[in-house]
């Protein structure tokens, strides 16, 4: 698991995971795509999911930009993002305060390391599950992870819909995650150019 | 008399009138700012609580679908939810209240008597009590609550500070055990135990306390002519206090609410004063209407409004039952001696509340007796038993009626009379009509009569009637 320190530049990774996905095998002639709405009941965070395919067969490798996560007046932003195992991460600090990076994974410290204001530092995430990011420095700090095994996750947009695109055609296990409610899984059928319709209904 | 009785009636046939033609408090002000929410989001009328506000309260102060997305003043966070993973190297995740989770609540009373060949004697209290009230929670199950009055004594301007309640929630604390949400709660305080829901302080929109909680054995007091002495039982245990214990409960299936739990049970002290401490026990099942856990029938989700116009309508039946086992060292009081023994007394209750639109309908029984009351003095029980029933209407969102019948009857052992002392029974039967009135959400004017059918002392000796006109402005901020 490797870390690069270095001093805040321009953000532009992001587009980097747009060229990574448009790269995708996936995109191929015939594959498919799934669709739908999440509702979430009794949560302040409604589209703080992450809607993603439990396994799809094949070795996906992980994207060369890195994924950014920011803190930005002591709030990591965003709150819940979804990456691919192996991704690398870059932890950002654009407080001109001490942070650091409590991460924690299956109920075990990962990493914990200080960013000192206006710094950066990269990780791999090569681990599937989900991440939790604190702030020992400020407990009232949180964000979460969610390491995939395949590239197809999204996070549903301000109304609750989402669309997971260029999947291969294949039966698979629809998951979602929330961190306060219940996960809850879908088995969905992708057919070659057709999409597929699953919605959700999360509660705690 | 001939206006005391003229005013009595005057009251009683408006409340029969009005309920011809034609629903009592733990939520406060901090929980309407918290919520941005009108007090009659929980409450029929200030301080009774309506069907919602009953599921919130036993959802430990939290909206029951899930209390984050309600709050609309933002609590401090002392470390974030995600802290529970780091458990136990780190500690677990809380807040504490945006604003101070206090509130005032003031009583304004006037009281007016007349016995028998007597003048009418009014009484302005103002205020009748001063309360200081606080509550809220320290983050996700855990609710806290408490109440500090000071009350006129009834003697000059001296008063009284007295902690009324004080209490913590812990909600599911066994949730990660598997037990799942809302079958088991610890309660640790002082608390009102709420062993009638039926008819109980909390929800009482009238002035004075039912019957059934407030009289306790040393309100009987006997007397040796012969001898020229008087005797007291030492006991001054009654269901009415509040009093410091810590309960189990829990909702199982939505719709049946179980408790089980123990208090001092010193009385009106509230210190233990003798180590033992009495269990309790509450039973209540809802058919129809919303259950306990805050679910409509009929609908997946539990909503957080109440239907907008009548918030108190709750088509339902309820039927609750409890039992309570004391036990104190008493020391029974004398003109000449005084003996210590033990007494071990219980109380049993069952009630049926039938809620029906406008309309809401209770009646029941409390029960029980006590073993040795007197001491040395006598071996014999006193038996208490104490019918009740209460009738509220809503006539309007701000005008409710009431009418309450309240029955007791405290029987002395057979033996006391044969030492010779005057023992009798206490037996009372009263009827209290009332109007209750919201100026505001959070202001209540009440009209209370009290009249007695029957009114016998410790001695079965009748007294005077002493009935008694009340009203009372209530209001919180």
């Amino acid at each position: 698991m490797g870390m690069i320190r270095r001093k805040l530049g321009p953000p532009g990774a992001s587009w980097g995971v747009l060229i990574y996905l448009a790269a995708l095998p996936g995109l191929a002639i015939g594959a498919g795509g799934i669709s739908g709405s999440v509702h979430t009941r009794g949560v302040k965070n409604p589209t703080d999911v992450i809607v993603y395919v439990e396994k799809v067969e094949g070795q996906f490798q992980p994207p060369k930009a890195t994924v950014p996560i920011d803190q930005i007046k002591r709030t990591y932003v965003p709150h819940v993002l979804a990456v691919l195992a192996g991704s690398e991460v870059e932890f950002r600090n654009s407080d001109n305060d001490l942070h650091n990076i409590h991460a924690r994974q299956g109920g075990r410290k990962i990493f914990n390391f200080g960013i000192p204001f206006q710094h950066a530092v990269r990780k791999v995430l090569k681990q599937k599950g989900i991440v939790t990011l604190l702030c020992d420095v400020h407990p009232e700090m949180s964000a979460f992870v969610v390491v995939t095994q395949n590239p197809f996750f999204t996070k549903p947009d301000e109304k609750g819909n989402y669309t997971i695109a260029n999947i291969p055609p294949g039966t698979y296990t629809l998951k979602t995650w929330h961190e306060n409610l219940k996960p809850e899984t879908k088995e969905v059928k992708v057919s070659e150019g057709g999409n597929v319709r699953a919605d959700f209904e999360l509660r705690r | 008399m001939r206006k005391a009785t003229l005013l009595l009636l005057a009251t009683g046939i408006a409340t029969f009138i009005t309920i011809l033609f034609a629903q009592e408090a733990s939520a406060i002000p901090p929980f309407a700012r918290k919520y941005r929410t009108s007090c009659l989001t929980c409450h029929v009328m200030i301080p009774k609580l309506n069907a919602f506000g009953e599921a919130f309260r036993l959802n430990g102060y939290q909206i029951p679908d899930g209390d984050e997305p309600h709050i609309k003043d933002e609590p401090l966070v002392t470390a974030a939810p995600a802290w529970k993973q780091a458990w136990p190297e780190a500690n677990w995740p809380g807040w504490i209240p945006g604003s101070p989770p206090i509130a005032l609540r003031l009583q304004i009373d006037t009281q007016t008597t007349k016995e028998e060949n007597q003048k009418f004697s009014t009484n302005f209290e103002f205020p009748h009590e001063v309360e200081l009230l606080w509550g809220g929670t320290f983050g996700e199950d855990l609710g806290f609550f408490g109440e500090v009055e000071w009350k006129q004594t009834g003697s000059g301007n001296d008063g009284h500070i007295e902690t009324k309640q004080g209490f913590l929630k812990f909600q599911n604390p066994l949730q990660w055990a598997g037990v799942p949400r809302r079958w088991l709660n610890l309660w640790w305080g002082q608390m009102d135990q709420t062993y009638l829901t039926s008819y109980r302080n909390l929800d009482r929109v009238g002035i004075n306390h039912p019957l059934w909680g407030n009289k306790k054995p040393n309100d009987f007091t006997v007397r040796n002519l012969a001898a020229g002495t008087t005797r007291t039982s030492g006991n001054n245990f009654r269901l009415q206090n509040m009093q410091p214990g810590i309960e189990l409960n829990g909702i199982l299936g939505s719709r049946l609410f179980w408790a089980s739990g123990v208090t001092t049970g010193g009385g009106e002290a509230r210190f233990d004063i003798d180590n033992h401490k009495d269990p309790y026990y509450m039973l209540r099942y809802k058919f129809g209407g919303r259950a306990y856990d805050g679910s409509l029938p009929g609908e997946k989700d539990i909503s957080l409004a109440p239907r907008p116009s009548k918030g108190w309508v709750d088509n339902a039946l309820q039927i609750e039952h409890f039992g309570y086992f004391g036990k104190q060292r008493i020391t029974t009081s004398g003109a000449s001696s005084a003996s210590r023994s033990t007494d071990k007394f219980n109380r049993f209750g069952a009630a049926l509340r039938w809620t029906w639109e406008d309309l809401d309908l209770a009646g029941g029984l409390v029960w029980g007796q006590h073993e040795d009351p007197w001491g040395s003095l006598s071996e014999g029980r006193i038996r208490y038993s104490a019918p009740f029933a209460r009738l509220d209407y809503m006539i309007y969102p701000w005008w409710m009626a009431q009418l309450r019948f309240e029955d007791l009857h405290m029987s002395s052992p057979k033996d006391l009379r044969l030492s010779g002392f005057s023992a009798g029974s206490l037996d009372q039967t009263r009827f209290m009509p009332a109007l209750v009135f919201l100026i505001r959400a959070n202001l209540r004017f009440v009209m209370e009569g009290e009249v007695y059918a029957r009114h016998k002392d410790s001695e079965s000796r009748n007294l005077s009637t002493p009935h008694a006109f009340w009203t009372r402005f209530d209001f919180a901020f």
